[in-house]
């Protein structure tokens, strides 16, 4: 290993452990506040151990940024990706499941209140009884961005389900 | 401060691919909290009540149609009327269902 790379994922390691403990003893509710304070903590981390190794290097703060995201990605998926969910509940059942069983595990019914709880704990909306408002612009930005990429990678958007279903049709 | 070695700038070409690889599924995926920020910004004064939004939602994010997107994704097959895991979901299974053990969410994913 080239020398300096001891303090870069010690404290990644150290990083997704801390991340991993914040979530599942419950602590922090959000996975992905746990996900920034393990981050947060693995960057200050490497700061301050390789400035005492005096071995800092720009590109390995930068690779180590770079390393959190697909981190954030796999947690994102196990908690929140349909796809992976069917392919869990599959690999529970290898005798396979019916198309209705299989809708029914993807818990769409309780969709929309988790996400609410999602944008809420963001603090991207507010909600007032059954009313909620779009009060910031953070998630919107991203979702035009996503969008943007959709697009050069000729991706269904994400309000045009219209033409999905028609390309869809025309397989 | 010493000099980025060439495995440094090895490092950091792997961990920039691995983040772009990591964040197609993301892109491809029709996330519901996107969708749902989107409809909002569409709506008047940005605002919907929670049944609306979930009755927009349920128009984009139905469950045959991601039975589907699984399907064509090469995640799982149909086979005499029930749908079962292919290789590659299966490892998928196996990886996730772990990783959701170890994170407490066995059963409770949102």
């Amino acid at each position: 290993m080239p020398a300096g790379w001891t303090p870069l994922f010690a404290s990644l390691a150290l990083g997704v452990l801390l991340t991993v403990c914040l979530f599942r003893q419950r602590w922090i509710h959000s996975l992905y506040a746990c996900w920034a304070l393990g981050g947060g903590f693995c960057l200050l981390l490497y700061l301050s151990w390789s400035n005492v190794a005096d071995n800092f290097e720009w590109t390995r703060l930068v690779s180590l940024v770079f390393l959190l995201v697909p981190f954030f990605h796999i947690l994102n998926m196990a908690a929140t990706a349909r796809r992976v969910r069917i392919c869990v509940a599959l690999a529970r059942h290898p005798g396979g499941l019916s198309e209705n069983k299989l809708i029914r595990i993807l818990q769409l019914k309780s969709m929309t209140v988790q996400r609410v709880q999602i944008l809420k704990q963001f603090g991207q909306i507010d909600q007032i009884g059954k009313q909620v408002t779009l009060v910031r612009a953070e998630f919107l930005i991203l979702a035009h961005i996503l969008n943007l990429l959709k697009r050069i990678l000729q991706i269904p958007l994400f309000l045009d389900f219209e033409k999905f279903k028609h390309n869809k049709r025309k397989k | 401060m010493t000099d980025a070695s060439s495995w440094d700038w090895a490092l950091l070409v792997f961990a920039l691919f691995a983040a772009l690889v990591a964040t197609y599924p993301a892109v491809e995926n029709r996330s519901p909290v996107f969708v749902a920020v989107l409809l909002l910004d569409r709506a008047r004064r940005r605002s919907l009540s929670i049944p609306m939004l979930a009755g927009e939602l349920r128009k984009r994010v139905r469950g045959r149609q991601l039975v589907l997107l699984t399907v064509a994704g090469g995640y799982i097959c149909k086979k005499r009327g029930k749908y079962c895991n292919t290789c590659k979901g299966r490892w998928i299974g196996l990886i996730f269902g772990r990783l959701q053990k170890i994170l407490g969410l066995d059963g409770k994913t949102s």
